[in-house]
């Protein structure tokens, strides 16, 4: 077990330089996939691999938190690696390579997510391997008709082509629908998202954080991309896609929303929150295609969002205390301060005031182009997270009857609590920071990080 | 005189402070723990209050009145929390999503240009005017009068005037229609709570018909020859609030620590304390009294109208009769005295609550006989206008 946990936290350490080192070389990395797959790392990708690294700097920093489990590193750097595959998939112009590289990233994250664990999390990583397996055969199978139709599978000229098809209607708008359905099973939209309360509810905290991260921004910037090059042909065949994103979106945030009220356990209700949460990027695609600002904006929102959120919940588990809720009850009464700052943490990413979230909500209802619609389906999107944040305070503070009995306290035993309680208020902290910055200035200063300012 | 919302702000936490802090059966530090959130509730109503009456409305200005709004929500759910004996925490999500509702609506206001009809909505659910009263009754069954008072009182004052703007700003048809809505639903929540054996779920039913009677003159008011205006919907909010106020403090100081409303219980207590008894007696009087603004502006009203504009005007004098019998018939009930007694300690008023009580009347007099005390909270003036942020 001593040698499984150093080596777990050798593995944690890896993730950490990897991302870190990702961080400061993104300008210097010239991809060359091919003839038929060129890569361009233009500021959306690279952003995706900053949010990526900034996950993955967090996860192995909880890692290394006593507690967090058996298998974590690994598990973590697994994550990382379906992350990297999701996001070269999301960023390379050929539909089949991109369908190879998800399904690489879905093999990847199915092995995170099983990582460590019983049975339990075996069927979490058997359901998350199988419909990442459907995922990847949509996006093939996606890809095969758009060579019938258009001759290629790059995305730039399928999409230019599809527009003068104007026979083949039927199957162009079929290849399309098979491809945005293998993306949103990647980023878990409604009514794909089964995998995402099992495998991110059941993996290791920092491998979840990773995924939760990494899922939805790969699968937004993939569709980001496939509405750019095919808004002439979507606009040749009188296709509502602002519609479309906007019925899954709303979809997204009011089921899963409402799933994460009647919850009995706090990793799912944490689960499920980040896939309600993953539908207030979709808003941002609806603006004018190829304008870039609003995605990075939103996936930067979602990214500080989501990490304290699962950092918090991290922190609570290797403190080695419960999240179901039977055992949970009257816990915030025992751990009062803990317990506030995992609820500050919820509270940050449900969008209460001082959030990055409720900073941004107003443009974003601006952004989609129908702002009454976009306020009834981002209203909801405020407030179910914020009911089940509700839920978790009262099981926390007000139900249960008696107080959990004191533990033996040790100088070692705060100092190992300590670890990731502090990261998680650190990372809460940055995240007001950066949201204090303004709606319009959030993308701003992720973008000081990133290669030429 | 746009102070004077503040000073009614501050009138209506003094009272909920005060229950509080005197509250009988609870151990000094208990209260001053339960006083706290009031405290922040308060602190964040009055900065919502102080907010609405600047006149520099730009981004910014958005940013701080909805979180102000949102904020109530906390403290809302810590004050359900504590909750009165049996526990109250199950209403606590309810109530504070009920809270939370209207801020998250009200930070969407300026990617919708400030819409006529999300000023509206977002007023309504903060004020809990029919027909989206239930929240009130919920919060006088799970919070202690004091908080019950302040949360509702505050809803007054923070949300009718953002739905009159709105209502005001709205088109003819708009209006009427919104008109109808309300009116029906003042004219039912007025008659049902006269049926109800909860005192404190009375007074909720009556500070939300005159929630819906102020929105209705301010809809109605714009397209009426009658002469009646917005101004008239604003002091009769005042006065209601500040008679709200009284009541609740006094009603508060009578009611025990166990059966907080239950009105079966209050048969006859008040028969060996003389001076408790004219004190509900003379609050029930005076909120009645105090909110004789709205009917008399609806007769003018709808005797200038016709139709469906005519129509809501009666529906609303029905409501406006309805939540004051209600209120009128519970005060006699409790005065006129039965042998009974309700368990648990029975505060007693004293010197002190007795001439806090007298000045509450003075200010509910005053809010009365002087309407233009309430002038409208220039914010919201602004913000109604299409074009003017």
């Amino acid at each position: 077990m001593t040698q499984r946990l150093a080596w777990d936290r050798v593995l944690a350490g890896l993730g950490l330089a990897a991302a870190v080192v990702t961080w400061t070389r993104l300008a210097a990395w010239p991809v060359h996939l091919g003839a038929g797959g060129e890569w361009a790392l233009d500021g959306p990708s690279a952003f995706y691999f900053l949010a990526l690294s900034v996950a993955v700097a967090s996860g192995a920093l909880l890692a290394w938190a006593p507690g967090v489990g058996t298998d974590a590193g690994r598990a973590l750097v697994l994550a990382a690696l379906a992350g990297g595959a999701w996001g070269a998939a999301a960023s390379v112009l050929d539909f089949g390579i991109a369908a190879l590289l998800w399904s690489a990233g879905w093999i990847l994250a199915a092995a995170a997510v099983g990582q460590g664990g019983g049975p339990e999390r075996l069927e979490a990583a058997v359901k998350t391997q199988g419909l990442g397996a459907a995922a990847g055969l949509a996006l093939l199978l996606a890809a095969a008709l758009l060579v019938g139709l258009a001759g290629t599978t790059h995305v730039l000229e399928a999409g230019s082509l599809l527009g003068t098809r104007a026979d083949s209607e039927v199957a162009s708008l079929t290849a399309v629908r098979i491809l945005l359905a293998g993306l949103a099973l990647a980023g878990a939209w409604v009514p794909f998202h089964y995998w995402a309360p099992d495998g991110l509810g059941s993996a290791t905290r920092p491998a979840a954080l990773v995924l939760a991260v990494a899922a939805p921004l790969a699968a937004s910037l993939a569709l980001a991309r496939v509405l750019f090059a095919f808004e002439p042909a979507f606009g040749a065949m009188a296709v509502n896609w602002r519609g479309g994103l906007f019925a899954v979106s709303f979809l997204t945030a009011a089921v899963a929303g409402s799933v994460a009220l009647v919850q009995r356990d706090a990793a799912r209700l944490t689960a499920y929150l980040t896939v309600a949460q993953s539908a207030e990027i979709l808003p941002s695609l609806c603006g004018h295609p190829g304008d870039a600002g609003p995605w990075v904006t939103a996936a930067a929102v979602h990214a500080i969002s989501v990490v304290p959120l699962w950092l918090a919940l991290g922190a609570w588990h290797a403190a080695g205390r419960p999240t179901d809720f039977e055992r949970l009850q009257g816990q915030g009464r025992s751990h009062p301060i803990t317990a506030i700052v995992w609820l500050a943490a919820m509270a940050f990413a449900a969008g209460f005031p001082g959030s990055a979230r409720f900073v941004w909500r107003p443009a974003l209802a601006a952004t989609g182009g129908d702002p009454v619609s976009w306020t009834v389906c981002l209203a909801i999107a405020a407030l179910l997270p914020w009911a089940a944040t509700a839920r978790l305070a009262r099981v926390l503070f007000l139900e249960g009857a008696e107080a959990d009995a004191p533990r033996p306290v040790t100088t070692a035993l705060r100092l190992k609590q300590a670890w990731a309680w502090v990261l998680c208020a650190v990372a809460l902290v940055l995240a007001a920071w950066l949201t204090t910055r303004g709606s319009g200035e959030i993308g701003a200063a992720w973008g000081t990080l990133l290669p030429g300012g | 005189m746009r102070s004077a919302w503040l000073a009614l702000a501050l009138a209506v936490t003094l009272q909920a402070l005060l229950l509080e802090l005197w509250a009988p059966g609870r151990s000094a530090r208990a209260r001053l723990v339960r006083a706290l959130p009031v405290l922040a509730l308060a602190l964040a109503l009055m900065w919502a209050v102080a907010l609405a009456l600047g006149t520099s409305v730009n981004d910014a200005w958005s940013a701080r009145i909805a979180a102000a709004w949102w904020i109530v929500a906390v403290p809302a759910f810590i004050l359900a929390g504590l909750g009165r004996p049996p526990s109250g925490t199950r209403s606590a999500v309810p109530l504070a999503v009920a809270q939370a509702a209207p801020g998250a609506l009200l930070s969407f206001a300026p990617a919708l240009a400030w819409n006529p009809w999300l000023l509206v909505l977002a007023g309504s659910l903060r004020a809990l005017l029919p027909p989206v009263h239930a929240p009130g009754a919920r919060a006088a069954e799970a919070l202690s009068p004091g908080t019950f008072g302040l949360l509702l009182a505050g809803g007054l004052l923070l949300g009718v005037p953002v739905a009159a703007a709105g209502a005001g700003a709205l088109g003819a048809f708009d209006a009427t229609a919104l008109a109808e809505l309300v009116a029906i639903g003042a004219m039912i929540v007025g008659l049902a709570s006269a049926s109800d054996e909860n005192l404190f779920r009375r007074l909720a039913a009556w500070a939300s018909v005159q929630a819906g009677l102020a929105v209705l003159v301010a809809a109605l008011a714009p397209a009426s020859q009658s002469g009646v205006d917005r101004g008239v919907a604003l002091a009769h909010l005042g006065a209601s609030t500040a008679g709200f106020a009284a009541l609740v403090f006094v009603a508060g100081r009578v009611a025990s620590y166990v059966h907080v409303g239950d009105l079966a219980a209050y048969n006859g207590v008040l028969r060996a304390a003389v001076v408790r008894g004219q004190a509900v007696l003379a609050s029930c009087f005076l909120a009645v009294l105090s909110s004789v603004q709205a009917p008399f502006a609806l007769i003018r009203l709808a005797l200038a109208a016709g139709g469906a504009a005519r129509l809501a005007c009666v529906l609303g004098l029905v409501g406006w009769l309805g939540a004051s019998l209600a209120l009128v018939l519970a005060a006699t009930r409790i005065a006129r005295g039965r042998s009974a007694a309700p368990a648990g300690p029975t505060p007693e008023m004293r010197a002190p609550e007795v001439a806090l009580t007298v000045a509450l009347f003075v200010v509910v007099v005053i809010a009365l006989v002087v309407p233009a005390l309430w002038a409208a909270p220039a914010a919201w003036s602004l913000v109604a206008r299409p074009g003017e942020p």
